[in-house]
């Protein structure tokens, strides 16, 4: 063997390996499924609160508790689909679903911890501290896949999901705070789920 | 006569096929037995053939598992098949650097 085969193998090897790493993120549809069914269940809340819709007081829990079932149902659909794509063991794809588990349960510890605390207060306005908590979360996971993935563009959606959790602590109580949380789930989560789906391999394994 | 000794290479990982099943594990493991085959162009057999070295040296780990109904082959790349991914490396770009 001589050196220049040595080498075409080296550079054969290099870019298998370069394939693996920088495969396309996967989660793009999770992202527009949450950024969906957040920018109308946000929208609803804020139609309500304002009393734009008239609805019992109960109709609060009742819009949410359908977001969860929503939720619930469109992850399982979600996963048959995104588990037969090529490059899901990537290491790009692993540290993004690991980092989205991890914000779900922080989200999940949030949610939990307003909306006890507010029932044990007699407060319900400590559940206003959901969006701006979980929207600084968005920007966390958005940044950590950003950086580690090498994609600059997703960077940009996790700056502005800082910034609507900026805006949300500041605007706390305010009745437009939910309408500004509706229009923020289409930027910081359904647009780059969108962009994510495009470059998606489009053969399944 | 070359001073370019390949026989110090291991020779499990060397061959064209193995070298690019390595590679590509060394960053996606574990691969998908299709997804593999796609990467490294090779056919179900050939690709078993050698995948079933690799196996033998203890530098992959075969998992079979079902999606739904279908059978879905998963390929591992081990810990000790790691070590001699990078040990393979390690050799390859000494033998480049002695031959400059």
């Amino acid at each position: 063997m001589t050196r220049e085969e040595m080498l075409a193998d080296l550079s054969y090897a290099r870019t298998l390996a370069e394939e693996g790493r920088q495969a396309p993120l996967i989660s793009g549809r999770y992202l527009v499924l949450f950024g969906g069914l957040l920018c109308v269940t946000y929208l609803a809340h804020w139609a309500l609160s304002t009393g734009l819709i008239e609805a019992p007081p109960w109709s609060l829990g009742a819009l949410w508790a359908l977001f969860g079932v929503g939720a619930g149902i469109g992850c399982t659909i979600v996963y048959q689909r995104v588990r037969v794509l090529p490059g899901g063991s990537a290491l790009g794809n692993r540290i993004d679903r690991a980092v989205w588990n991890a914000a779900t349960l922080a989200i999940f510890a949030a949610v939990v911890g307003c909306l006890v605390s507010g029932a044990l207060q007699r407060d319900p306005s400590q559940a206003d501290v959901i969006m701006a908590v979980v929207f600084g979360i968005y920007g966390l996971a958005l940044m950590t896949t950003a950086t580690i993935t090498e994609k600059g563009w997703l960077k940009g959606f996790a700056y502005a999901a800082f910034a609507v959790s900026l805006l949300l602590w500041l605007a706390m109580t305010q009745p437009w705070a939910y309408l500004a949380a509706s229009a923020a789930a289409l930027c910081v989560l359904l647009t780059p789920g969108l962009i994510m789906i495009r470059a998606e391999p489009s053969t399944t394994v | 006569m070359s001073s370019f000794d390949h026989t110090a290479l291991d020779d499990v990982i060397h061959g064209r096929l193995r070298l690019g099943v390595m590679a590509y594990l060394s960053t996606v493991s574990p691969a998908p037995f299709v997804e593999l085959k796609a990467k490294v162009n090779a056919t179900d057999g050939n690709l078993s053939t050698h995948l079933s070295k690799l196996e033998e040296a203890g530098y992959v780990k075969i998992e079979k598992t079902f999606l739904g109904k279908k059978p879905h082959t998963l390929v591992h790349l081990t810990a000790k098949g790691r070590n001699a991914w990078i040990g393979y490396l390690n050799k390859l770009q000494a033998l480049i650097s002695a031959a400059e």
